[in-house]
């Protein structure tokens, strides 16, 4: 059991999908922070309405100046940039998550969902053997799986958790009347195909039922040989069916399917 | 030094223990939150990543107006001043905000910063000087459509919450 765990984690493997969610990841971050420059002292640095992290409430609610929080997201987008260009990225890398850290503090609002996914994505990467593609010789060179399988789990444990949450809500959930308010609301719905289309309530209590399975699957699905491929094919339809009928960033989906390439067959490397 | 750690770390035995480590750590988190709903007392917190599982059952919107110094009543737009929006929400920070919904001491103290920091940008903009912002909370059933709308909150300005926010070249002007 013991030798099964540690191979699981300290196997080796080609590094190549490594490398490429690392450029993936700091694309997505480059996509999700550079929207919010325009906007730094607004989001970060406004005297009203604020949502402290931890860290600023331990430092005494300081409001930092405008251009401070401007400075960080621009240095932020440069080093988002270094991990994607540079030789040496993981200088970059730590750049990346000190700006991160300094930010989320500031508004813990912020950074919830999608942004602590990808915060929490870029602290596992840091275990990656991204820094190089290939060795002297050409080859492909292979490092240590263990920030890939972690990423892999964070990944798959949010798919699980948010199916649990959804079934511990009960029939709040289960019958269909969340859901049918998410689409109806004008929060989140009456977006594309919720616009069109007025989803009656025996679709939207088929939907409560469907989506913590197509999530379960998905998160269980991935770690299989067998059923990655169509655990793959189902995540894809999860977001997109998501992304036609919520309003969600397409940010969202796109952070959770740049994991996938994590689990692209490419290299036939033993997961399960 | 930093180049390839990961590599370097696995190369040794005592490194691999510390991966080891870092590994059994991040399993025992997962499993901390996994069973937090269950826990007793303070540890007891909802699961992670609850993205769009519970619904509001209103669409909720708020509604600002401000008593100019000769009584006129104007409309208040936040939206001018407050530009990000959330995804394709179109929600900007006061409409989530929780503490504009809620009306303990601590939630009141947050709206009256908000509200002067409002009649400040009024003033700055468009020279109009506030003595009173009001808000009211607006509840849409999105079942039925039925409209509900909460009492009318009301904050008063001082001169003195104004004149912070009076840009240089006017201050110049004034003197």
């Amino acid at each position: 059991m013991r030798d099964m765990v540690e191979r699981f984690f300290l196997d080796t493997a080609p590094v190549r999908r490594v490398v490429r969610f690392r450029k993936l990841l700091a694309l997505w971050t480059l996509l999700y922070w550079a929207p919010r420059l325009p906007h730094a002292e607004e989001l970060y640095a406004r005297p009203f309405l604020r949502r402290l992290g931890p860290l600023a409430r331990a430092a005494g609610d300081p409001l930092p100046p405008g251009w401070l929080v401007t400075g960080v997201i621009a240095l932020l987008l440069l080093a988002a940039g270094g991990v994607i260009w540079s030789r040496r990225p993981r200088r970059f890398h730590l750049c990346v998550l000190g700006c991160l850290v300094f930010l989320h503090s500031l508004d813990v609002m912020m950074g919830r969902a999608y942004g602590a996914i990808g915060f929490i994505a870029w602290l596992l990467l840091f275990l990656a053997p991204y820094d190089q593609l290939q060795e002297a010789d050409g080859t492909v060179r292979r490092g240590p799986v263990l920030g890939q399988r972690l990423l892999g789990l964070q990944w798959s444990s949010v798919y699980l958790f948010t199916a649990l949450a959804k079934l511990l809500e009960g029939s709040r959930w289960t019958s269909g009347r969340s859901l049918w308010r998410h689409f109806h609301g004008r929060s989140y719905g009456d977006w594309l195909l919720t616009h069109w289309v007025d989803f009656p309530m025996w679709a939207c209590q088929a939907g409560a039922w469907l989506i913590p399975a197509v999530e379960i699957c998905v998160a269980l699905g991935i770690w299989f040989r067998r059923t990655r491929r169509s655990a793959m094919v189902l995540c894809v339809l999860l977001h997109l069916s998501m992304m036609l009928t919520l309003r969600v960033s397409a940010l969202f989906p796109a952070l959770m399917l740049i994991h996938l390439v994590l689990f692209a067959p490419e290299d036939r490397q033993r997961l399960d | 030094m930093l180049h390839d750690l990961p590599r370097r770390v696995a190369a040794h035995p005592a490194g691999r223990r510390v991966l080891m480590v870092i590994a059994l750590g991040f399993l025992l988190t997962q499993l901390f939150l996994g069973v937090r709903p269950w826990l007793p007392g303070q540890a007891r917190a909802r699961l992670p990543w609850t993205m769009f599982v519970a619904s509001g059952k209103n669409n909720r919107s708020l509604s600002f107006t401000g008593v100019t110094d000769d009584g006129a009543i104007i409309e208040v737009d936040p939206a001018r001043w407050v530009r990000f929006t959330r995804g394709f929400t179109g929600l900007r920070v006061h409409d989530h905000h929780p503490a504009m919904w809620k009306d303990q001491a601590r939630h009141q103290r947050v709206q009256r910063v908000f509200a002067r920091w409002l009649a400040r940008q009024v003033w700055r903009d468009d020279g109009v000087r506030l003595i009173e912002l009001r808000f009211q909370r607006h509840w849409e059933r999105i079942e039925s459509g039925k409209v509900k709308h909460g009492a009318l909150h009301s904050i008063p300005i001082a001169a003195e919450d104004l004149e912070r926010a009076v840009p240089r070249e006017a201050r110049v002007a004034d003197r």
